[in-house]
């Protein structure tokens, strides 16, 4: 009796803890997927098509780099000849889909200041082409602008922004001024916020206006960063393309492809180049979002060696028990072999009498 | 027994707490998924007017300068204005010191110093005419023995003639020169003139618009007329078979089409024959007058030429006189050299003399006030002068030194902005613009007066002239305007935000309401539109959607199509 209870205890404790460790793995593989789905920014091949036949792809530039807006249009021209040879034609019914899209940005600082004398000077980041669409932030009030626009005297205030200026979010359509010259606010937005936002970059006040402005009546960096949602029939064919005509040397950027970079085999190459990830050789600043997805991968890696881990205890023990089944087993392959050979003999032996008995039987007839 | 009665016991609790829980979540299922879903900011698509606007700034400028000069560089005691300042006519601008400047000064030295060595030349060739011992039996013009010393003197004094004699020719002959260039400028004005370079670009662009729309028009005319020739020979039908009814018949019918459109055409035809020749008359009476202009300046021209010939003649017939009268006074000294270099010094000394007493009279020749007065009424658009300097060159049309620049009253102003090619696209020349802060700016009215390229970004963008026009305007004001298309009614309009875009163009998500028994439930769908037009805030669409739906402009989390949602509290 005594031998049973422990024997019981034992075992429940052992299934519990074996239980327990697939439950956190579980968990772990949940919260894992949770975050990378979390950062929108990295989302844009979702969001752009349902089907996985097209890539995002980011690039960050140092200032050396020298990247203009002349640089990225000459891009654009010569992608569409490309993707006209590779014959890569939309599908969509509608006739003015477009197969890419793209956005670029510069940082910097700039001056706003209003009609009844408020003003800030806040870090500013110069956008160009459809920046919003990569970084739908949400909208407190008003609507985001793009480089398509008629007009490029549009301003995007965040939340903290809006309120040193205004004292309220509900301010589109309202006039500011940028170097004396009046600006319409299109809207405003919730940046991110948290301790890894900031430590990425997000400041107290940002403000997002056309490259155009930034250029003209601000401080102007450089432009740092441009991306883009483009076809990717076969993997990797996105990635290379830009890399190699977006015109910048390797030296002078970087380049990631956004869609890809939280996966499983991503994050296990991460740990891999662990040592040299902090190294930065190239003098490239990245921009507040990108810091928060370098944030994240960090995190994520973290996380998957921990799944890994986790998961490992439970499956050695599932390793040893089917190998202790198959050390106890009874049967051997060729006894199995020779039982199917033995049934299937059997069968074709039963069809046979069958078939027999019904010539018999059709002779008799005649 | 125990142990079994608390397992019971245990059993039991377990199984009315877990039923309670399950309970619970039932009723409160709905709310509790309500909270998990997005919730949306929805706008009603509704009919409205857009009106696109360009805006863009930039300094307003004088239209027509004008530039108030003086001759001669002089230095600056005071300045009376500003720029933007209004001055009447006779104001005084700024007073100038009276002396000359440094100018005048060097120059009247220049002279002295030419004076002198003249002197000194005609004094060498005196000299050695009395001490060389030569034959002087000339006579003089009083009959008497020439002395030397007389001598001398005649001939320095027709020396003197034929310098300044051969100066006038050679002045006559350039102004004649002068007066050639600008008529054969005018010939080549006339020859290249044309109905086709004459006009303004709009008008050019009216009458080939014109010619083409008649050549056009003509050919299908033609081609009409020809068909219904061939009708008329095949069937032999006539114009009077129009009216009659066809009972099927193709051809007749065909036949009665044609001749309704030939006639149809023929009246076209007519009108755009008239349109064409209102067009040409307006080139021509331009190429006209032009002409008409030109000839007119060409015949003052001549005359002056004639006057200028006249005079020239004149001055050579005297030039020979004098060359005569110097060749019989000098007969008997041209043998020697040294009276000959002496003699050609005082030539080139006479020559040098007259030349800068020229120059010197032409600075003194203008009497210049020491007060520079507004020659009408007008504002100040600049000032390049300060007191205690000197005058600067002047870069205006006329020759000499900026005092001020003037804008006349009542003249206009212009101002111009840079635009894209886009922007360019949706303004017209005619359009009316606004200031931006307008309140600011009295009755201030800007027209487009003009599109032209961009030479600082050629290809890239072009450049908006607006014609300025209202009181108290500043030149030198930097201002702010817009430009706004016509505006238009649409059908259906959305705030921008309600936007979105992928691989498949742009779209709106809907959202329609599905009653169930737990209350309505909000789905999202998606509807593909096209963007007709937009402005700031809001654009016009068209798609599949009817014009009572209500689209999500914004959300606290990403939507997509056939997710479920829940509406804002207001």
């Amino acid at each position: 009796m005594k031998r049973n209870h422990t024997f019981s205890l034992k075992k429940l404790l052992f299934t519990g803890s074996v239980l327990l460790f697939l439950v956190i793995g579980t968990v772990l593989a949940i919260v894992i997927s949770m975050l990378s789905n979390k950062l929108l920014p990295q989302q844009m091949a979702e969001r752009w098509s349902e089907e996985k036949d097209v890539a995002q792809i980011s690039c960050f530039f140092s200032v050396d780099a020298g990247m203009t807006v002349d640089s990225i249009e000459t891009f654009e021209h010569n992608l569409d000849n490309a993707l006209v040879e590779a014959s890569i034609y939309s599908t969509s019914l509608n006739e003015e889909a477009r197969l890419w899209a793209d956005a670029y940005s510069a940082t910097g600082k700039i001056t706003i200041s209003t009609d009844s004398g408020n003003s800030i000077t806040s870090d500013a980041l110069g956008v160009g082409g459809d920046f919003f669409l990569f970084h739908p932030l949400q909208l407190l009030g008003g609507s985001y602008f793009s480089g398509h626009d008629v007009n490029q005297d549009y301003v995007v205030l965040d939340r903290n922004a809006a309120w040193k200026l205004f004292g309220s979010n509900d301010v589109a359509g309202m006039t500011v001024y940028i170097g004396n010259i009046p600006h319409i606010i299109a809207g405003v937005v919730e940046v991110e916020s948290g301790k890894l936002a900031q430590a990425g970059g997000v400041n107290d006040t940002v403000v997002f206006v056309s490259y155009d402005s930034l250029n003209k009546y601000g401080v102007n960096h450089g432009i740092n960063h441009y991306e883009i949602v483009m076809p990717s029939p076969v993997s990797s064919y996105a990635f290379s393309y830009v890399k190699d005509n977006i015109g910048a040397s390797e030296a002078e950027m970087e380049v990631v492809e956004n869609s890809e970079r939280f996966s499983f085999f991503n994050r296990l190459k991460l740990i891999k180049g662990f040592a040299s990830r902090s190294m930065n050789g190239k003098a490239i600043i990245y921009p507040y979002w990108e810091n928060i997805a370098r944030g994240y991968e960090n995190i994520l890696s973290l996380l998957t060696v921990i799944m890994l881990l986790v998961f490992a205890y439970p499956a050695t023990v599932l390793i040893v028990i089917i190998v202790r089944l198959w050390k106890k087993k009874t049967w051997t392959l060729k006894s199995i072999f020779l039982i199917c050979k033995d049934k299937a003999e059997r069968k074709l032996e039963q069809r046979r009498m069958k078939k027999m008995k019904e010539e018999m039987d059709y002779e008799d007839l005649i | 027994m125990n142990e079994g009665k608390n397992k019971r016991e245990w059993i039991k609790n377990a199984v009315i707490v877990f039923l309670v829980i399950m309970l619970l979540l039932t009723f409160f299922s709905n709310t509790i998924m309500n909270y998990s879903l997005p919730e949306v900011a929805v706008q009603y698509v509704e009919s409205g007017s857009i009106t696109a606007k360009i805006r863009g700034n930039g300094v307003i400028e004088s239209g027509d300068p004008y530039y108030v000069t003086i001759e001669q560089q002089r230095k600056v005691e005071a300045v009376n204005v500003r720029p933007g300042d209004m001055v009447q006519e006779g104001d005084v601008l700024a007073v100038l010191s009276a002396s000359a400047s440094s100018d005048m000064k060097t120059k009247e030295q220049e002279v002295k110093a030419a004076e002198e060595a003249m002197d000194a030349a005609q004094k060498q060739f005196e000299t050695l005419l009395l001490t060389g011992g030569y034959d002087v039996s000339v006579m003089n013009n009083a009959g008497e023995m020439a002395s030397a010393d007389s001598l001398a003197k005649q001939i320095i004094k027709l020396k003197n003639k034929e310098t300044a004699l051969k100066d006038d020719i050679s002045g006559l002959e350039a102004d004649i020169a002068d007066v050639d260039e600008q008529m054969n400028a005018i010939s080549l004005q006339l020859s290249i003139n044309s109905i086709n370079n004459i006009g303004s670009e709009q008008e050019y662009k009216d009458y080939t618009d014109a010619v083409a729309a008649l050549s056009d028009a003509n050919t299908t005319l033609e081609r009409v007329r020809v068909e219904k020739e061939n009708y008329e020979i095949q069937y032999g039908f006539s114009e009077s078979d129009v009216n009659s009814t066809s009972n099927g018949d193709a051809a007749l019918d065909r036949y009665q089409t044609l001749v309704r459109d030939y006639n149809a055409m023929q009246t076209q035809v007519n009108w755009l024959t008239f349109n064409k020749n209102e067009t040409e008359k307006v080139l021509t009476e331009k190429l006209e007058s032009s002409n008409t202009g030109l000839n007119g300046q060409k015949n003052n021209l001549t005359v002056q030429k004639n006057n200028l010939q006249k005079s020239l003649d004149e001055k050579n017939t005297e030039l020979s006189k004098v060359s005569e009268d110097l060749a019989e006074l000098t007969k008997n000294i041209t043998d020697s050299s040294a009276l000959q270099t002496a003699s050609e010094a005082i030539t080139k000394a006479q020559e040098t003399y007259q030349e800068l007493l020229a120059e010197y009279e032409e600075m003194q020749g203008v009497a210049i006030d020491t007060e520079v007065v507004a020659p009408f009424t007008g504002t100040i658009v600049s000032v390049p002068i300060s007191a205690g300097t000197d005058t600067i060159d002047s870069p205006g049309e006329g020759k000499g030194y900026t005092i001020v620049t003037m804008q006349r009253e009542g003249r206009g102003y212009t101002m111009e902005f840079s635009v894209t090619n886009d922007q360019a696209k949706r303004i017209a020349v005619g359009d009316e613009a606004e200031v931006v802060n307008s309140w600011r700016y009295d009755n201030m009215t800007l027209t487009v007066s003009g599109i032209k390229n961009d030479l600082k970004n050629p290809g890239q963008g072009k450049v908006i002239t607006l014609d300025v026009r209202g009181d108290y305007i500043t030149p030198g004001q930097n201002i702010s305007v817009s430009v706004g298309e016509k505006s238009a009614n649409y059908d259906m309009i959305v705030p921008n935000s309600a936007i979105r875009e992928d691989n498949n163009g742009k779209f709106v998500l809907l959202v329609e309401t599905k009653s169930s028994p737990l209350g309505n439930r909000y789905i999202a769908t998606r509807a593909d539109v096209k963007v007709v037009a937009s402005d700031d805030t809001k654009s016009a669409i068209t798609g599949d959607l009817y014009a009572w739906s209500y689209v999500i402009t914004t959300s606290t989390a990403p939507v997509e199509a056939g997710q479920q949602v829940r509406l804002a509290e207001n």
